[in-house]
């Protein structure tokens, strides 16, 4: 559709007489302009003309016996009639572009990503002094100044950035990693184990593997020698590279009281709504949202939004008091604890390059504790690089063939 | 009137110009056989899905044939016609 056509608006006629195609004759001659008028049918025609035309159409055919009806009306003109007749979708519609205008330069929402070790509280607070808040305008904010503060702020960050999604700022925040290797590159040195255990596999990938399939390694054992080993020998000292896979058995052990109480929700619950306009909140409950002993208070936001179009500085917040009492908890139900416990504590040690092979549980009370063991066969990836020392160094050239002048 | 337009004819072809720049000669223009413009016609004579007919100068009628033949616009002295054509006709 043109657009002139849609802001002039138009209207759809159904003119019915004794000779239809005579009245597109008539309403041409005189200069109106029509279009998408449809074959006559049983001394019927229908036809689109401007709906400031409506009136003159009506009497020229009225003058030529035609009884003209209006189908439809469309356009600009007919979408303010209508709301004229309903003023009150008008208003919420004016109000609602009037709230996106005025909170689309404003932020209403901080989503936070990529932090590990930093605390979103701090980062949130190291944000705030810098100018990105909540209600804070960002218009003009200039990225490098929040990113500088921030780090300045907090020194465990090592990137970050902010980024407007409508209303909604999002921060990706890249944190600062310890050095894995703390050897420098051209040093030399050797590979030691960290952990005891029996040598599966060794893979020197430079240097010369000191230990082999079915040793047993303690502690700070050398596993690849940092020196280079050819046809005649050891040839010289290198900076040796490479891993091994270890068998390793692990025994932890956990205690907690035999008997005990634990909090649990009794079932009763009860609900309060706030709502939160900007940073000022409307609460509609009485008293305070403090949350009563023996309780555990559960808060949801639910923010009015279109998520990365606009977000509105309206939220609804529902908060849930729950009451929560001690209850006894059963001697299986804690030793499946305890044994959960020990599971996470051996994925925690053995981390991405072990696995767990084999497992034996016992547990056993004694004194009112009750203990769980764990007694786990794994393999264990390892290899710690560690600088060869003068004395090493010397102990190196020695190895070395001397040559007879 | 006829004689207005001969004369007028004669003017055009002496002096090289196009016909209906001196005559109300009827220019009908064929845009990718699904798009008709007609300027100069007489009034419209008869609308149908399959055959569309305007007067035009002298008493000539214009015919157009096709399928789905729809009155795209009119206005004054020029029409539009939309549809899949099959012929155009000077009678």
């Amino acid at each position: 559709m043109r657009p002139d056509r849609v802001l002039l608006g138009w209207a759809e006629l159904r003119c019915t007489g004794p000779d239809p195609v005579r009245l597109l004759t008539v309403l041409s001659d005189r200069g109106i302009p029509f279009w998408d008028a449809a074959p006559p049918e049983d001394f019927c025609v229908t036809l689109r003309a401007p709906l400031r035309q409506f009136r003159r159409i009506e009497r020229i055919a009225a003058a030529e016996g035609f009884e003209t009806v209006v189908s439809a009306k469309r356009g600009l003109p007919a979408v303010l009639s209508v709301l004229r007749r309903r003023w009150l979708p008008a208003v919420l519609l004016a109000l609602a572009a009037f709230l996106i205008l005025w909170s689309e330069a404003r932020i209403w929402n901080i989503r936070i990503e990529g932090t590990e070790r930093v605390p979103d509280g701090l980062l949130r607070q190291a944000l705030a002094e810098c100018g990105v808040d909540i209600g804070s305008r960002w218009v003009g904010m200039s990225q490098d100044a929040v990113r500088n503060g921030v780090i300045l702020r907090l020194p465990d960050i090592r990137w970050m950035t902010v980024t407007m999604e409508g209303s909604s700022a999002r921060v990706i925040v890249r944190e600062r990693r310890p050095r894995q290797d703390p050897v420098p590159e051209r040093e030399y040195a050797d590979v030691v184990t960290d952990r005891a255990g029996l040598v599966a596999a060794v893979y020197p990938l430079r240097g010369t593997a000191e230990v082999g399939p079915g040793d047993a390694v303690l502690p700070g054992e050398t596993l690849i020698g940092g020196y280079a080993t050819g046809r005649f020998g050891v040839q010289g000292p290198v900076r040796a590279i490479g891993y091994a896979d270890l068998r390793t058995w692990i025994d932890l052990t956990a205690a907690a009281p035999a008997e005990a109480s634990e909090k649990r929700g009794t079932g009763e619950s009860r609900t309060v709504f706030a709502l939160i306009f900007g940073d000022k909140r409307i609460n509609f409950y009485k008293g305070s949202s403090i949350c009563p002993p023996g309780c555990d208070k559960i808060n949801k936001v639910r923010r009015l939004e279109l998520p990365g179009v606009f977000t509105l500085p309206i939220a609804l917040e529902r908060t849930e008091f729950v009451s929560r009492g001690l209850v006894p908890v059963r001697a299986e139900e804690r030793g499946e604890e305890l044994s959960a416990a020990l599971l996470a504590a051996l994925d925690d040690r053995l981390g991405d390059t072990g696995k767990l092979v084999a497992a034996e549980w016992s547990s056993w009370e004694e004194d009112g504790w009750l203990f769980v063991t764990l007694s786990a066969e794994c393999r264990e990836r390892v290899g710690v690089t560690v600088p060869l020392t003068e004395a090493g160094l010397a102990a190196v050239y020695e190895k070395i063939p001397k040559t007879e002048e | 009137m006829n004689m207005k337009q001969s004369v007028a004819g004669r003017v055009a072809a002496r002096f090289d110009l196009p016909a209906e720049a001196a005559s109300a000669a009827p220019r009908i223009t064929i845009s990718g056989g699904d798009r008709v413009l007609v300027e100069g016609h007489r009034g419209l004579l008869e609308y149908g899905e399959d055959r569309i007919a305007a007067a035009g100068a002298g008493g000539s009628r214009i015919l157009i044939k096709g399928d789905a033949l729809r009155l795209r616009t009119m206005r004054g002295r020029e029409l539009v016609v939309t549809g899949r054509l099959w012929s155009v006709e000077l009678e």
